[in-house]
């Protein structure tokens, strides 16, 4: 392709090929070729004047960039599907372009059309106005539609076709508008969570990279672990899963799938660890899935949303039923046409969607995945949170303290046995044992039978025809029944540890304790502090482990509430008995004990590292892994409200005096008209505005 | 009745209209008339063409300069630290 270039500076350049050069969907393909490139970093492409802008970095000559471009040929462009950025892009054009269209054709039909056609023409435009205020009155609604039909066609029975007109090319004005900004701001959303959440671990001879879904290619090979989502259709090519299809066929029972076996998109990953060669890709699914779930949902709508919406309905036969008595008390067509032009639902059933997308969008931007308005409106509103201890509250990478073998056991090889019965789950305390044991060079043959995961309490095997467990204190002395010797206790008794023990049991003897140290994270008290700050009242940690573990990570975050040795189906109920004494409550975990918990509170939370099946309950999931966020979040909720309301008393104030300003004969309804619409639109740009101050944003970018 | 409507004002008006229509419908026929439209309307889409593309060569050229401008004042802020 022959280009010319425009703009050539330090890691930017700018060529254009001309008109026609490519069209719009070759341009996404174009950029996504160069973007493969190792040092290019953003590609932009305009098919109106045939132009690429490249950003690139030192990895990459100009030239090479150059004889990219220079060598491509229009077979050889890709079918791809548009980013975010480009697809807010086409929005934005096809915006420009329509709004471009209608004022030209406008001031032409002013300028150059015959009277009697511009009024063929208005009659004809009104029809379909007309059509929707009859078929809503024929279905018994009276809304937005019947005061639109009735101020066009009073207009047009006083003869006045230039005002019908006027308030035909305002609403279609303002109906684009609202389609854009909606359009947008959904756009917009859907962008940053592909890029922002929607990540999964590409496995590479150097190890499993973390890459946003959207860069994945058929071919790539995914590492799927236990609790997650399978985000694509793929053929396993390692390691062994139970998946869970029955969002697909419906079967509750998890099916074995091992080398060979064909995976789909949506099936969850019960058990196991496997690496799967993609086969098809729709970066869409997963996202759209949740789009489609907060565009749908009435229920996820914020209860602010909801009932402003049903308040706006509601107003509309108020609103005739005044323009009819300002008429039989004036018989003032035009003060009585001033009133229809106005109302107040237009502005309140958009700038408030507007504002809770835009918000969601904001935390998307900042790494947080909001499934819903109402989640925010409830987090915003809570008074309560509830803390997992380990690894939400502790830091996400536990590590060995002590280990201390039992009766004739040696320390190595409680260390070993427990290492290679952990291996196998990617739960934080399992890593840290793995960890230790390689640390140590104490390597493992696979000795032991399939091993058998109990959730939130431990690994069950069989070595050498011995039953050997290994997990809480209470799996092992509770549930399995194992008693400690005299001589055990006296041993545990002399260790002075506020560390978590996990427990190992060969046959039916303790064989030993791994003690498991889980600093509490470094902001972890101020962010209490921050939390107390913003309004919350009750801040409460709830933890599997013993009481001395839990009490010293309470001192030290300045905690006053905790409940210890809490079984993971108790933590629902405890989180119920909060809610029952009247407090809204968020709860925060990451694993998947704690997903009885995260459905049971008005609000949940799922922090970085969480399993999917928490993501997937959680209302709320956390990507950053800081524990600021959680302010962040609550600052964003409180400014969403604050700016909720604030539009509401925009909204009735300012249609109010263009309501009072008609009925006093001061504006013409195309002036109220005109004045109306331009207050919806602006309101709804400005609740498109960033919710959180600048400096907060580039803290936590 | 005839005779008084042709006596009528407006006797010219309907006598142009039929007229007008008959000619209009000629000239409409005719392959030279269509071969007119047809280079209007494309000569119309060809400048509505070219004016996005000078629209879109005017803003790039514009985010250009302002991306120099932007450039040039972070360099002037780095000196000055």
């Amino acid at each position: 392709m022959r280009y010319a270039i425009c703009y050539d500076g330090p890691g930017r350049l700018r060529l254009r090929l001309g008109q026609y050069a490519f069209s719009e969907e070759e341009g996404w393909g174009i950029a996504s070729l160069l973007r493969q490139k190792a040092g290019v970093e953003r590609v932009r492409t305009c098919a109106q004047n045939g132009s690429i802008l490249i950003y690139y970095g030192k990895e990459i000559a100009k030239e090479t960039l150059l004889d990219a471009v220079g060598k491509l040929r229009r077979a050889d462009i890709p079918q791809v599907e548009p980013t975010g950025e480009e697809e807010v892009q086409a929005i934005d054009l096809r915006f420009q372009e329509k709004i471009c269209g209608m004022v030209l054709r406008r001031a032409a039909e002013k300028l150059l059309l015959p009277v009697p056609l511009q009024i063929c023409k208005t009659c004809l435009r009104a029809v379909p106005f007309l059509w929707h205020g009859l078929h809503s009155l024929l279905h018994g609604r009276i809304n937005v539609h019947v005061l639109d039909a009735a101020a066009i066609g009073a207009s047009m029975l006083k003869r006045s076709f230039s005002s019908a007109s006027s308030i035909m090319f305002l609403l279609s004005f303002s109906d684009i508008l609202e389609d854009y900004t909606r359009k947008r701001t959904e756009t917009a959303l859907s962008a940053s969570l592909a890029i922002q959440i929607d990540k999964v671990w590409l496995v590479t001879p150097e190890g499993d990279v973390q890459i946003p879904l959207s860069d994945v290619k058929a071919g790539d090979w995914l590492r799927i672990r236990t609790g997650t989502m399978i985000p694509i259709d793929g053929k396993v090519r390692e390691g062994e899963a139970m998946v869970n299809e029955a969002t697909m066929t419906g079967e509750p029972l998890a099916v074995r799938k091992a080398e060979g076996a064909m995976v789909y998109a949506g099936t969850l990953v019960e058990e196991g660890s496997v690496a799967v060669e993609v086969m098809a890709v729709n970066a869409q699914t997963r996202i759209q899935r949740i789009m489609d779930l907060i565009a749908a949902s009435e229920e996820l709508k914020a209860n602010v949303q909801g009932k402003a919406e049903r308040l706006a309905d509601r107003i509309v036969p108020y609103h005739l039923l005044t323009a009819a008595a300002v008429f039989l008390l004036t018989r003032n067509t035009t003060k009585t046409m001033a009133i229809l032009t106005v109302d107040y639902s237009c502005a309140i059933k958009l700038a408030t969607p507007i504002a809770v997308i835009s918000a969601m969008r904001e935390a998307a931007n900042h790494r947080m995945m909001v499934k819903g308005g109402r989640h925010l409106e409830a987090f915003g509103a809570a008074d309560t949170i509830i803390f997992d201890k380990t690894g939400t509250l502790t830091e996400a990478c536990p590590q060995v303290s002590q280990v201390i073998a039992f009766g004739d056991y040696e320390r190595d090889e409680v260390l070993r046995t427990a290492a290679c019965l952990e291996e196998h789950f990617p739960h934080s305390v399992a890593r840290a044992i793995v960890r230790q044991a390689a640390e140590e060079g104490l390597f493992h043959e696979e000795r032991h039978a399939e091993v058998k995961y109990v959730v939130a309490h431990g690994i069950a095997s069989e070595l050498e025809g011995e039953k050997v467990i290994i997990g809480s204190p209470h799996f092992v002395f509770e549930d399995e029944g194992i008693s400690l010797k005299e001589a055990d206790k006296e041993k545990l008794d002399t260790v002075d540890s506020t560390d978590s023990a996990v427990y190992l049991a060969i046959g039916e003897e303790l064989a030993g304790a791994i003690f498991i140290h889980d600093p509490v994270r470094q902001e972890a008290a101020e962010v209490m502090e921050a939390l107390r700050q913003t309004g919350i009242q009750h801040i409460i940690m709830m933890t599997g482990d013993g009481e001395k573990a839990a009490r010293n990570a309470c001192q030290q975050l300045g905690i006053t509430e905790y409940y210890a040795r809490v079984l993971p189906e108790d933590k629902a109920a405890k989180v119920e008995e909060i809610k029952a004494q009247g407090r809204t409550v968020i709860m925060v975990g990451d694993g998947i004990n704690d997903s009885p918990a995260l459905s049971a509170a008005n609000v949940s939370v799922a922090m970085k590292d969480a399993s999917d099946l928490a993501r997937e309950v959680a209302d709320i999931a956390l990507l950053s892994g800081e524990l600021w966020e959680l302010v962040t979040l609550r600052h964003l909720s409180q400014a969403l409200m604050g700016r909720i309301s604030r539009n509401y008393k925009a909204i009735i104030g300012f249609n109010t005096s263009l309501l009072l300003l008609g009925l006093a004969g001061i504006l013409q309804p195309t002036v109220s008209a005109f004045f109306h619409n331009l207050s919806t639109v602006a309101i709804s740009g400005t609740s498109m505005r960033p919710l959180l101050p600048k400096e907060k944003e580039e803290q936590t970018a | 009745m005839w005779k008084n409507c042709f006596e009528c004002d407006r006797k010219w008006v309907f006598l142009g209209g039929i007229a007008a229509a008959i000619v209009g419908g000629k000239i409409l026929k005719r392959k030279k008339t269509r071969e007119v439209t047809v280079n209007a309307v494309a000569q119309a889409m060809k400048l509505h063409k070219d004016a996005q593309t000078t629209f879109a060569n005017i803003k790039e050229e514009a985010e250009d300069i302002c991306f120099d401008a932007k450039q040039q004042a972070a360099e002037a802020c780095d000196c000055e630290q």
